[in-house]
């Protein structure tokens, strides 16, 4: 079989990978969208609305996802891996891709959703961020693209049900990676970031105090497609009245070896409390922070919103002391005004989770060099002349795959991208 | 003249600048009256005399026009085009015996959703304290 | 005109959005209230109908029960119309006979009373069925384009949009008003993060730019008229003479025997440069300038160099035709008023952009010397010009935050630390934001000594002069509320950006500011380097703060936007456009007054002698035309008279129910 030919592949379907993607596409090049997870979207998909405006992030993500799917130049490769890419000259990548068995064949799947129901084992939901359930068979998300199952082949017990109830037979147990070879002109690394993981600062007490939550768990709590009704305490189903936010939280901290700001925690906490204040109209809010970056266009009135709608800040570093029998937790903090510590209570306590790198895709390079930044980060070479380039030439960067950032300068940069992509497709083509 | 009389408008808004500004007043839940039914267009010149007739002959109380303003993509001039719209409007109200001041005209900007509220709430009274439509047709 | 048919199997497509809709609006009362109007044969509620499901099952509806016409209530149709266009026309049903229905925005979003969110709704879908009743199957107008771009600002945002389009195939034109490309950034002593100085910045891009052989680069120019349309604009450009025609090899000379000495504005006044002069070593073009306003025409120079100046140069006015046009005019540093934080008050008081011209201006030595004195002790007062506080009194203030200060000045702090370690920094502060990768900057600077004071938001720090000293006053946050005193040798006001001039360049492009000045994007998220005028795009700090990195990535993305409209050679033209019926035009010529851009004129139809008639390509739909037409002759093609009409009678409907 002779290889397929792309001019561009696009590793990570979040929203940098869909907007570089369509943008080169729009541009009459063909390109070739690989995503790990079995639907794009990536965070942005999850998200309940988006500072400053407001307006709903699926609002957003989903028109660019179905087009995405849609496009005649675009190849999209769900539930898929680049395992190595070997540099052969300008202009010219050769790349294995791995295509993880889905076990159940996307064009017969019609996401009845028949499957889900009958499947009796439970796990938790990596795309609910723990807050709730799936199946081992599942459809990813509700606005998922493509909306299809997968079965999870891990956690399966091989009962039978699913393909006992599927009406179009789309079950196949025997289904098997596939492997193959592509070429491509150029590359787009739109990777994205990993959420910082609570359990390694064990002063937060996720995980053991239940009313302590992540950021992106109150994200799915706030959106339209949250899997509870409404905005519970976990603790005991109530509705939380007095809410704090702890800034920071991984980030800025040098304790964990990561000094970096990651960008977007405070705006998106800000957002949140203004969406809180609104679905709780009784509910108080308090804001914990170092500083509050709020330093994009229209974000610094966004903020000084959220302090006239009355949310509370409060310039200092909180720790937990406690937990009550009822789940309220026990908070201490150096009060600024007063010159005093404070104790305090709150009903529910939100990590700003920050935004750490996700570098493995530096691995797959096996005959060129992918250069990080000492955290990790992907490099960018040319900070102050050409941004998106990275230390591969050929290979750009897009997105949050290159430090923290909000979604404009995620899709800015991501049409950035396309097209120092573009122009190097043009030069190198042959 | 019941004390539950609650005025129908038409509005019209203009798809890039005012009808911005009405969603917006949307997503930031500002409480206007819903009695409401909205038409958007592309720029608020565009709109005919006649139809402000014939929305009022047809049930409305009043007619909105979200005009474009100086924010108008399509001409400098839009306030002044509409203007002219209106004033036809207003001598064609009149030689049909209804009130002038059941039309409206103002100018909204992209953002502008305080000025939009306040100007149609005050329309709404306005047309609250005229009372319904004394129509031909209709027998009291 | 062939016989119009209306259409009579509409399919109605209602979104809960997930219960943004359904929660405030009763989707199935929706459903129910529409599903037996005439001329609808289904009407569905779904949760996202723009979801993959959702789209598909439109897809599949319209194929299987052959609709000719589609309706879909969901969101605003800023988000979904486009989508929901293309889901039509995957379905092989002309996108035109599509119809958005925003009931979320104007509806569920708007009121709280299910009842009457509910009644809106209805009446908004019924208006949106008699709509796709009487529309028209209209194809997208092609047209040529020209496969070029017209650049207005020759900062670093320009020259990267310019290095972008031209490696992609596309001619530019490159329009700077001032003689020498390079902009703000070629007066930065060091940017942030790297060191690289601002010079070296512009020229490493200067250098990739030399090698183009398809731009065009005006200095010394500004537009002055521009007019068309996406894909065939047409601009006027004048440019002002240079006077300095070629160059020579003693040129240098020239400069030197001029006789003239005026402040350089480079530096803000802190040097002189003679009448005829480059701003600085290696500024491009490599050509130096005579300013006019200084040159006394003793012809000087002209007796060294001869014929490469010409002092009776004359302006020229140039135009050009382009596909699409990139804005890249940049900011102006914020003035503070006189007294402002003791500015124009005290001669030690200065802004950072002028600091800057000074630590490069001292590159040399290892004092810091202004005024005739040694400098041992600065104070920087952050935020000055951003993040005003409105209090009613103060006018218009800049409410935003300028985004790159902090960054710069705290960058700034640890190389002050490196080049002249014995100076004392203090940092009055309101929020340090030195956000993402840049907080390695704030770190350092801190680990140096630095120290860093809080004001509060309301109440910022006084300066006023003691003993040939200047004092500076504040409350500190961090130490609940205590007041500090410092005294410096400088005051350096942090000031913020504000747009350049861009009142006049949105003027002459009919593009709109948004709150602060600076140029307004079509959407942040969805089109955040696009106008709402087709073709026009923004990148740069002209769009709002930005540091360097972020204006380079801006303007590379601006290129891509406007390459993709452009790389084809052919762009399509949404068919919002007036059309004529010649057998009702009475020739009262109506139109023509109205009309905004000339598109009408008068033409020979065959057996109906002259009529007006509409040139699709000038048109731009705003409709204005048939508002005044006697006779309903002139009709947009996307909303015609009996549309709207029709609209509107049913509208009440809903209402009324
Ligand atoms: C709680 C929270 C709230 C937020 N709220 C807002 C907000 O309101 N407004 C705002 O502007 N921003 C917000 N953000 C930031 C926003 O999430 C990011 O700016 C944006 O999602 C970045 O998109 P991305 O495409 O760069 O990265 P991601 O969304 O991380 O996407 C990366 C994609 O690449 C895939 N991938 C990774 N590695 C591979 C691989 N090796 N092979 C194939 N695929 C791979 C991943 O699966 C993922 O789909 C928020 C962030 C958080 C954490
Ligand atoms: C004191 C100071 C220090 C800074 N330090 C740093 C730093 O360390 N690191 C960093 O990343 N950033 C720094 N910045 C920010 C940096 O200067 C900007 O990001 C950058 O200059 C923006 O470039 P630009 O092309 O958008 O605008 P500009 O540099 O303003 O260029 C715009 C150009 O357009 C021209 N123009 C304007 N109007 C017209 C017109 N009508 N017709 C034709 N031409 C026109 C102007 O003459 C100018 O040449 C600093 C800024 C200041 C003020
Ligand atoms: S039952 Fe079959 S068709 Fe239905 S969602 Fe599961 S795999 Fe898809
Ligand atoms: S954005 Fe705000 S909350 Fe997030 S790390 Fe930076 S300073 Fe902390
Ligand atoms: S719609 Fe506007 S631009 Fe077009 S012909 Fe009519 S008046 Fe002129």
């Amino acid at each position: 079989m002779s290889e397929e030919t792309y001019d561009a592949l696009v590793i990570g379907g979040g929203i940098a990978g869909i907007e570089s993607a369509l943008t080169l596409a729009d541009m009459g090049f063909k390109v070739l969208l690989v995503e790990k997870e079995p639907s794009i979207g990536g965070k942005m998909a999850l998200l309940s609305k988006v500072f400053p405006t407001l307006d709903c992030a699926s609002c957003i993500s989903t028109p660019k996802m179905a087009s995405a799917y849609h496009h005649p130049n675009i190849t999209l490769k769900v539930y898929t891996e680049v395992l190595e890419i070997y540099k052969q000259g300008e202009g010219n990548f050769e790349v294995l891709i791995r295509e993880k068995p889905k076990y159940v064949d996307p064009q017969a799947c019609t996401a009845c959703t028949l499957c889900e129901k009958a499947c009796p084992v439970i796990v938790p939901d990596e795309f609910q961020f723990g807050l709730r359930g799936r199946k081992a068979i599942y459809i990813p998300f509700d606005i998922a693209v493509p909306k299809k199952a997968v079965l999870d082949i891990k956690n399966c017990i091989f009962c039978g049900q699913c393909e006992r109830v599927c009406p179009t037979g789309a079950i196949n147990f025997l289904d098997e990676p596939k492997e193959y070879k592509v070429k491509v002109h150029s590359i787009i690394l739109a990777t994205g970031y990993k959420l910082f993981d609570p359990l390694k600062k064990p002063e937060f007490k996720f995980g053991q105090f239940k009313n302590v939550i992540t950021s992106m768990q109150m994200e799915r709590l706030l959106s339209p497609t949250s899997p509870y009704e409404g905005i519970l305490k976990p603790k005991d189903g109530g509705e939380p009245m007095k809410i704090a936010y702890f800034l920071c939280a991984g980030s800025r901290d040098l304790k964990l070896n990561y000094p970096l700001c990651s960008q977007v925690c405070c705006m998106y906490s800000i957002k949140q409390a203004q969406l809180l204040l609104g679905a709780l109209p009784l509910a108080d809010v308090y804001i914990f922070y170092i500083d509050i970056r709020a330093f994009g266009k229209g974000y610094e009135e966004f903020y000084q919103q959220a302090k006239a709608m009355g949310v509370n800040f409060i310039k200092g570093q909180p720790s937990l002391l406690d937990e009550k029998s009822d789940g309220t937790v026990v908070v201490t903090y150096w009060d600024s005004n007063d010159n005093q510590f404070k104790v305090d209570e709150f009903d529910l306590v939100v990590l700003s989770v920050g935004l750490w790198p996700n570098g493995d895709i530096a691995k797959v390079f096996k005959n060129a060099k992918l250069e990080l930044d000492e955290y990790g980060w992907i490099k960018r070479i040319d900070e102050n002349g050409n941004p998106v380039k990275t230390s591969i030439e050929g290979v750009f960067v897009a997105g949050t795959a290159s430090g923290p950032k909000d979604i404009p300068e995620t899709i800015i940069e991501a049409n950035a991208a396309a097209s120092q992509a573009a122009k190097y497709i043009i030069k190198y083509k042959r | 003249m019941s004390e539950g009389y609650e005025p129908k408008i038409l509005i019209f808004s203009t798809e890039y600048i005012s009808d911005p500004a009405i969603d917006l007043a949307g997503l930031s839940h500002k409480d206007y009256p819903p009695t409401t039914a909205i038409i958007r267009v592309p720029c608020s010149s565009m709109i005919r005399p006649d139809y402000i007739l014939l929305a009022i002959k047809k049930g409305f109380d009043g007619v909105f026009i979200a005009a474009d303003g100086e924010e108008c993509p399509f001409r400098k001039d839009c306030t002044e085009v509409t203007s002219a719209r209106v004033d036809e409007a207003i001598k064609l109200l009149t030689e049909n015996g209804i009130e002038p001041q059941r039309i409206k005209m103002a100018a909204i900007c992209s953002v502008c959703t305080d000025a939009f509220v306040k100007a149609l709430r005050e329309f709404y009274e306005v047309l609250k304290k005229l009372g319904p439509v004394k129509r031909d047709d209709e027998n009291e | 005109m062939s016989k119009f048919v209306e259409r009579q199997r509409i399919g109605v497509y209602v979104c809960h959005c997930g219960g943004n809709i359904s929660d405030y609006v009763d989707v199935k009362e929706v459903v129910n209230a529409v599903k037996d109007y005439p001329g609808v044969v289904l009407a569905k509620d779904f949760i996202f109908m723009c979801s993959d499901a959702g789209q598909k099952m439109i897809e599949e509806d319209i194929k299987k029960h052959n609709l000719d016409g589609v309706v879909v209530a969901a969101c605003s149709p800023k988000l979904h119309e486009m989508t929901f266009r293309n889901v039509v026309t995957r379905a092989g049903l002309n996108p035109f006979l599509f119809y958005h229905v925003n009931i979320r925005e104007q509806s569920s979003w708007a009121h709280r009373d299910r009842k009457y969110s509910t009644k809106k709704a209805i009446s908004h879908v019924l208006a949106g069925i008699e709509y796709v009743k009487l529309a028209s199957a209209l194809e997208k107008i092609r047209m040529k384009a020209e496969k070029s771009v017209l650049i207005i600002g020759g900062g670093i945002a320009g020259i990267r949009a310019a290095l972008d389009l031209s490696g992609m195939g596309i001619n530019v034109v490159l329009v700077e008003k001032e003689p020498f490309l390079g902009g703000r950034t070629a007066r930065i002593w060091r940017t942030h993060p790297n060191g690289k100085k601002g010079v070296d910045v512009v020229r490493g891009l200067i250098n990739e730019l030399k090698e183009r052989d398809n731009v065009v680069i005006l200095t010394n120019s500004e537009v002055t008229h521009v007019e068309g349309f996406v894909g065939n604009f047409k601009v006027k450009v004048h440019v002002n003479p240079r006077y300095v025609i070629k160059n020579h090899p003693r040129m240098k000379e020239a400069i030197d025997v001029c006789p003239v000495t005026v402040p350089d504005e480079f530096n803000y006044g802190l040097t002189t440069r003679k009448a005829i002069y480059y701003p600085y070593e290696g500024a491009y073009p490599e050509l130096p300038v005579i300013d006019p306003k200084a040159c006394t025409r003793c012809g000087e120079c002209v007796k060294i160099v001869g014929d490469a100046i010409d002092l009776s140069q004359k302006p020229m006015d140039l135009e050009f035709k382009v596909g699409a046009i990139v804005v890249t005019t940049g900011f102006k540093p914020y003035e503070p008023k006189p007294g402002e934080f003791g500015y124009k008050e005290y001669g030690n008081v200065i802004t950072l952009p002028v600091f800057d011209r000074l630590l490069d201006l001292s590159e040399g030595g290892n004092k810091l010397i202004y005024n005739g004195k040694e400098i041992n002790s600065i104070a920087f007062i952050y935020c000055v010009g951003s993040r005003q506080i409105p209090n009613g009194s103060n006018g218009k203030v800049n409410e935003y935050c300028s985004r790159y200060c902090c960054n710069a000045t705290i960058y700034r702090a640890s190389q002050l630390k490196r080049k002249y370690p014995h100076i004392k920094q203090y940092h009055f502060y309101r929020d340090i934001r030195t956000y993402g990768l840049n907080e390695l900057l704030y770190l350092k600077a801190g680990e140096e000594g630095a120290v860093f004071i809080k004001y509060p938001d309301e109440e910022p720090p006084k300066v006023y002069g003691e003993d040939g000293k200047l004092i500076v006053e504040s409350k500190d946050v961090v130490l609940g509320g205590d007041t500090v005193r410092t005294k410096v040798d400088l005051v350096v006001l942090v000031v913020g950006m504000e747009p350049y001039d861009t009142k006049k360049i949105s003027d002459i492009l009919s593009i709109s500011t948004g709150k602060g000045g600076f140029l307004q994007e079509a959407h942040p998220k969805l089109r955040p380097v696009e106008t709402l005028k087709s073709g026009i795009y923004i990148a740069g700090t002209a769009q709002a703060p930005r540091t360097i990195s972020e204006t380079l990535i801006s303007a590379s993305a601006a290129s891509a936007k406007a390459a993709s409209m452009l790389i084809k050679g052919e762009i399509e033209l949404e068919p919002r456009v007036a059309r004529v019926d010649p057998e009702k035009c009475n020739l009262s010529k109506r139109c023509v007054e109205v009309c905004p851009t000339g598109a009408i004129s008068f033409k020979e139809y065959e057996g109906l002698g002259t009529k007006a008639w509409v040139n699709e390509a000038m048109c731009i739909g705003c409709g204005a035309c048939t508002a005044v037409c006697p006779t309903e002759a002139i009709q947009l093609n996307t909303l015609k008279t009996t549309q709207i009409k029709r609209m509107i009678e049913a509208a009440i409907k809903g209402l009324e129910r």
